[in-house]
């Protein structure tokens, strides 16, 4: 809050108001530690004074839950957002220009028309940037939710593995993978996984029997809201890995503070050749990863984005081989001064 | 005529009746149990990227323009809708896919709209010389009563909520984080075959509202909340439940059984052509009587039920406000979950469809608190 509200007294900003939408939530919670399950939330952050939360519209019953999930005292209950935009406008901001952020990309556009309405005589700026520079390096709290959803992951991946190796389908591996995250305490989890004889990672819609060898899984999963990914094959040989293994320890050992992120991929492209190269990057090599699934930066020739000390990032190679899955695998690695670190701790 | 044949048919009948030329069935990706998902519905292909779209012309074939890209293949093998586009550039490949309808003037609809960003709906909206026409109401009647297709998987889902459950009442015992008790259950229920869950499921001594599972460990004397809503193939159902670590109170079996009896009037109440209101009303009636008419509105509870995805999600909410007429093969939740002083909040509730005796529900067993005595 300090580094945010001395940015805001820089800019000229009298206060916030953040959305959160169930699918982005990243400034809502980076700020609030808060994050809708359903629907959105919205933060009202003056220059002084308590932040208040609005956890959901008309949400009463469901206020004492939102309060133990968030350090913010003041969580409120309000009956439509213009109530909800005009009081808090109305606590000691009357003048002065205020930061918007989570109104572009998520947030549905009648909501977003009632918010510009409810701001129409009020001046206002877009603060999406701003608050994505503050939260490039991730602080102390956030790296450690961080790698206890890559705890949550491993341990997952370590249970599909079991499941496979024991007899089960491609499908059973991937639910049982599915349960142990959330009996660790995963609030989302995600997968893809070659369930059928396409070789497509697809979701899981329904029971199947196919058990295929290597079996390639792509398993993510979300605590307190930082999300944690890692892509699992099981079963392929060291020669068909080895291309994918030699590609991904390049971009791990290329990536630290103050490189650009066209360089990891062209370690990539530099260590698999120009033809396996195209194929990897179909699928894509890494991004930013933490409080969305995919935030930047990407991993892509061309991308002159500056990879931030503190930063997450999930790399990852998919080459295709002649099994019907081909060979997946990603680490998860927080980028250091000089170097970076395995979250998983395969670097 | 297969089922999404047969929805479509319908939908063009609706086109008809509102002049529409063209209707645009729009998906985030997002697909909730609170929701209608009308790409799923009328294709059976469950979207992953963040926008696919259905064109459905009134005469000629609908085209599913997907993202990502990389999707092209499950959607060959899932999607009744056979002309296919799948792309990471949906703003070109969505102009062009209009652009290839050659419909001028064209008078065109939109579900989903309510779903799309600001920048969504203004790229959407610059395809045609007028805004689109929202359709979801016009989608919801046409869908409102269930077609056999959502009713079997509504059947299946039940069953699967129901297996969730008793799995929870075998596995459940103090020392236990919530949390592990919910992943226990959801595992449960995706290995015999629901493709997604939405699930609240808490603990405490005296309850005041149900949430997400967190790392609170589980003791005697718990009142268990649960509220488990499997989907199989899309289509979502739900139950509330309700279970002590221990034996049951009298008090506690006392107004429990007063809930019951509150789904129960709201089931005799809910034939054909009653509203909405009525049946919420019938319902507070009970609970009233019983002393407890504040504790009937918020915050000691959120709806008295509320409609299911995957087609329609009529009737919506159950609540006073709402004026919604029910049909025979309208599917919902009832349940007058809420908070009563002497015991907490208690979870009570079915999937239910609209029959002509009353809503009769999708699962077997008859509602109950349950003991857990081990």
């Amino acid at each position: 809050m300090r580094i945010v509200r001395a940015e805001m007294a820089r800019r000229g900003l009298r206060a916030l108001l953040v959305f959160g939408h169930y699918t982005d939530y990243q400034d809502l919670c980076y700020l609030t530690q808060f994050f809708p399950a359903a629907n959105w939330s919205l933060a009202f952050v003056p220059l002084e004074g308590d932040i208040i939360l609005l956890p959901k519209l008309k949400g009463g019953r469901d206020l004492p839950a939102a309060r133990a999930r968030t350090w913010v005292q003041d969580v409120r209950n309000y009956r439509t957002l213009s109530e909800a935009i005009h009081e808090m406008l109305g606590e000691g901001v009357a003048d002065g220009k205020i930061g918007l952020a989570g109104i572009e990309h998520s947030l549905p556009a009648n909501l977003h028309d009632e918010v510009l309405a409810c701001l129409a005589s009020v001046s206002y700026v877009s603060v999406e940037k701003m608050l994505a520079e503050i939260r490039r390096s991730l602080r102390p709290r956030e790296i450690s939710a961080l790698r206890r959803a890559a705890h949550i992951v491993k341990m997952a991946a370590g249970v599909l593995e079991r499941a496979h190796a024991e007899g089960a389908s491609n499908t059973e591996a991937v639910v049982a993978a599915d349960g142990e995250a959330r009996r660790l305490g995963a609030v989302d989890f995600r997968a893809l996984a070659v369930l059928d004889e396409s070789g497509a990672l697809a979701p899981v819609e329904g029971l199947s029997t196919l058990r295929s060898e290597p079996f390639v899984a792509y398993l993510a999963a979300n605590f307190l809201g930082y999300w944690a990914d890692l892509a699992v094959t099981v079963g392929a040989t060291a020669a068909s890995l080895r291309d994918a293994e030699s590609a991904l320890r390049a971009m791990v050992r290329t990536a630290h503070a103050g490189i650009e992120a066209n360089e990891l991929a062209q370690a990539a492209a530099d260590s698999l050749g120009q033809s396996r190269f195209n194929e990897a990057r179909r699928y894509g090599l890494g991004n930013g990863i933490g409080l969305s699934l995919h935030s930047a930066p990407d991993v892509t020739l061309g991308n002159d984005e500056v990879l931030a000390d503190n930063a997450v990032l999930s790399l990852r190679v998919r080459l295709a081989d002649s099994t019907l899955s081909g060979v997946f695998i990603s680490d998860l690695v927080l980028v250091g001064t000089s170097s970076s670190e395995s979250l998983l701790g395969s670097a | 005529m297969d089922v999404y044949e047969s929805r479509m048919a319908k939908l063009r009948q609706g086109m008809e009746t509102s002049g529409l030329d063209l209707l645009v069935i729009y998906s985030n990706g997002c697909h909730s149990f609170l929701a209608s998902d009308a790409v799923r519905y009328v294709t059976g292909f469950k979207p992953m990227g963040p926008h696919s779209a259905v064109l459905l012309p009134r005469d000629g074939d609908p085209i599913l323009i997907l993202t990502p890209a990389l999707d092209s293949v499950r959607a060959k093998k899932r999607s009744a809708v056979k002309r296919l586009i799948a792309t990471d550039d949906f703003a070109a490949d969505f102009a062009r896919a209009v652009s290839s309808q050659r419909l001028h003037p064209c008078k065109a609809g939109v579900i989903g709209g309510w779903r799309m960003t600001r920048g969504t709906r203004d790229l959407i909206n610059s395809q045609f010389t007028v805004p689109l026409a929202a359709f979801d109401e016009e989608f919801d009647n046409i869908a409102r009563a269930r077609d056999q297709l959502e009713l079997q998987l509504s059947e299946r889902a039940a069953e699967i909520a129901e297996r969730g459950y008793a799995r929870l009442l075998e596995v459940v015992r103090p020392g236990m984080l919530e949390y592990e008790l919910a992943g226990e259950v959801e595992c449960y229920m995706k290995s015999l075959g629901a493709d997604d869950n939405f699930q609240l499921m808490s603990a405490s001594q005296h309850n005041l509202a149900v949430r997400a599972p967190s790392d609170r460990r589980l003791d005697v004397g718990d009142v268990i909340l649960a509220e488990i809503s499997p989907s199989v193939e899309g289509q979502f159902v739900q139950i509330c439940r309700t279970a002590v670590i221990g034996p049951a109170t009298d008090i506690q079996r006392e107004k429990y059984q007063l809930l019951i009896d509150a789904m129960l009037a709201g089931m005799r109440a809910g034939v054909p052509g009653t509203t909405v209101r009525e049946v919420v009303q019938a319902m507070n009636e009970v609970v009233t009587r019983a002393g407890y008419g504040k504790y009937c509105f918020p915050p000691y509870m959120r709806a008295r039920g509320h409609g299911l995805g995957l087609g329609s999600a009529s009737p919506g909410d159950l609540m006073l406000e709402n004026e919604t007429r029910l049909v025979a093969g309208m599917t919902f939740v009832i349940h007058p979950n809420q908070y009563i002083p002497e015991t907490g909040y208690f979870l009570v509730g079915e999937p239910v469809v609209v029959t002509d005796a009353g809503l009769k529900p999708l699962t077997r067993r008859q509602p109950g608190l349950d003991s857990i005595l081990r």
